[in-house]
């Protein structure tokens, strides 16, 4: 008898063994299910985020980046105007770098704030290149690009007055909302300022963000050169934008003309003070977004790129651990 | 705020530039002279040949006229030599067609280059200069060809490469592009050429349908009611 209940208690301790065991497996299997079908409804935002420090994609370059072995851009970004509709040699490296890297799209001729009506059909265009690009967010300039019928392919600063306001953030929304993605608005360097002007220049650019419900591109070497060219405290400038929103990060060079006027070249290493106003301005961020290093003009070979990007992302490392 | 639009494409595009009012000219200068270098830049690395054989003088004398009378309509970069070239073509054609015809060759060979994937990158240029032979180590450049010579140029493995066909090929080609078929514009050919041989035209479009030059599209290459692009 004694055997007989030990071997039913062997038995008995067997099956509930066998039965944890099962619903052990059941519910790997049930949370694999679980997390399958919860990756399925996150929207490629968490896959393909861009995050650290990334590089302006420039032709003179791009073909030796997309091919090298080590890196530190971590994103790339590319101008729509380049590459939408084109085919070829253009075509095949965006491809490359799409497959390499999260791509991000800031674009060049918005227009933001214009008079001319919003281009319907280049908007149309542009949305199924974003789309295809599987970015995030997209970006563009508060500026003027076109004037009276020409496109100047230049970045021309706004009217600092309630009226730009509005007329900025009317377009903003109504390109938000066709393109079906987060916009963020970059600030611009200027060298005047323009007729009408009647607010500070950070107190315009929040009130756009504000308005138009949309994120800030931060340029942070945009703030330095407008700071010496129009004579304002940086950081006070920057203590003035809703941080909160910022999405982006475009840090470059400049181009010293005179002791009170600077030219956002793009072609040249960053300078100090705009390492130091980037570090002040992580400092007051809950997190660091994603930040480009932009070089268009005088570009150098790569090595040297890329030991910029190394600085860069140390800066922003210490920068980060300070704060 | 148009107003300010326009006042400002004075100030940048006019030659002679009209100054905002209160606003000092050094300042105003800077918006100037930064959209004129990255205007004449993209067009002169995009147009060399023609900047080369025109001059620097002339060639910005163009350029800034072009900026005041027209200026870029497109937003995409590569197109602003695209634009200009096409404002050659119209306005210094009856000074100098050479250098009119050089600039719409290079243009032409941007738009091959650039051509979507989707589409042929086939461009047809006619010229009565053989500009498809200048490079900037010529000395002389060509004199003008009696009759004209048509250049397909296309984008084959990534490079921009042309082709000299004949004129009724040419010409078919063009009928061909406006959407006719083929049995339409050999028809219409054989209006202006009464020994025209339908067989041989079409020998040479099924040519460069194989060369991936045209495509063909609803029938046989071979079959009159073909339609090609």
């Amino acid at each position: 008898m004694k055997a007989n209940a030990d071997l039913n208690a062997v038995a008995k301790r067997d099956a509930k063994r066998a039965n944890a065991a099962a619903r052990r497996k059941d519910l790997v299997a049930a949370t694999k299910t679980r997390v399958k079908a919860l990756a399925a409804k996150i929207p490629a935002m968490a896959k393909n985020r861009p995050s650290g420090v990334g590089i302006g994609l420039r032709l003179q370059f791009a073909e030796e980046l997309v091919s090298t072995k080590a890196t530190n851009a971590s994103f790339v970004e590319i101008a729509p105007e380049n590459y939408l509709g084109v085919g070829g040699y253009r075509a095949r490296l965006l491809a490359m770098a799409k497959e390499r890297w999260p791509v991000v799209c800031h674009g060049l001729c918005g227009d933001l704030a214009g008079a001319a009506p919003l281009d319907q059909e280049y908007l149309t265009e542009l949305k199924q290149f974003l789309r295809d690009a599987d970015v995030h967010w997209y970006s563009d300039h508060l500026c003027y690009t076109h004037l009276a019928g020409v496109e100047t392919h230049d970045l021309i600063a706004l009217p600092l007055h309630e009226g730009a306001v509005r007329r900025a953030a009317k377009r903003i929304r109504e390109v938000q909302s066709f393109l079906e993605l987060p916009m963020a608005i970059e600030n611009v360097s200027a060298y005047m300022r323009m007729p009408g002007s009647e607010m500070r220049e950070e107190d315009f650019v929040a009130a756009v963000v504000r308005e138009a419900d949309c994120h800030l591109l931060l340029d942070i070497n945009n703030v330095y050169v407008n700071s010496i060219n129009f004579g304002f405290d940086a950081k006070s400038y920057v203590d003035a934008l809703p941080l909160e929103r910022v999405l982006q990060i475009h840090i470059a060079g400049h181009h010293r003309e005179s002791e009170d006027l600077l030219i956002d070249t793009h072609g040249a290493s960053i300078a100090d003070p705009v390492y130091d106003l980037l570090c002040y301005t992580l400092r007051k961020m809950a997190a660091v977004p994603p930040i480009l290093l932009e070089r268009d003009s005088n570009i150098p070979p790569l090595i040297e790129i890329e030991q910029e990007l190394e600085t860069l992302r140390i800066c922003v490392e210490q920068c980060h651990a300070r704060a | 705020m148009q107003e300010l639009e326009q006042a400002l494409r004075d100030l940048v595009f006019k030659r002679d530039p009209a100054w905002l009012v209160g606003i000092a000219k050094e300042r105003q200068l800077v918006y100037r002279r930064l959209i004129h270098n990255n205007l004449y830049d993209v067009i002169i690395s995009l147009l060399p040949l023609t900047y080369h054989f025109a001059g620097a003088e002339k060639f910005r004398q163009w350029i800034a006229t072009w900026l005041e009378e027209q200026g870029p309509k497109q937003r995409m970069y590569w197109m602003i030599p695209v634009e200009f070239a096409a404002w050659l073509m119209e306005n210094i054609v009856s000074e100098n067609l050479l250098l009119a015809e050089l600039a719409h060759f290079e243009a032409m060979q941007q738009c091959a280059e650039n051509a979507p994937n989707t589409h042929l990158s086939c461009k047809l240029g006619i010229y009565y200069h053989s500009v498809h032979l200048i490079s900037d180590e010529n000395s002389t450049l060509p004199l003008k060809l009696e009759r004209p010579i048509f250049l397909l140029i296309y984008r084959a493995d990534e490079t921009v490469r042309w082709l000299e066909i004949e004129p009724q090929v040419a010409q078919l080609l063009a009928k061909l592009a406006e959407g006719a078929s083929l049995k339409e514009s050999l028809d219409s050919l054989s209006e202006l050429y009464a020994d025209l041989d339908r067989a041989y035209l079409t020998a040479q479009l099924a040519g460069l349908s194989h060369r991936g030059l045209v495509s063909i599209s609803e029938t046989h290459p071979r079959d009159e009611s073909a339609v090609y692009s």
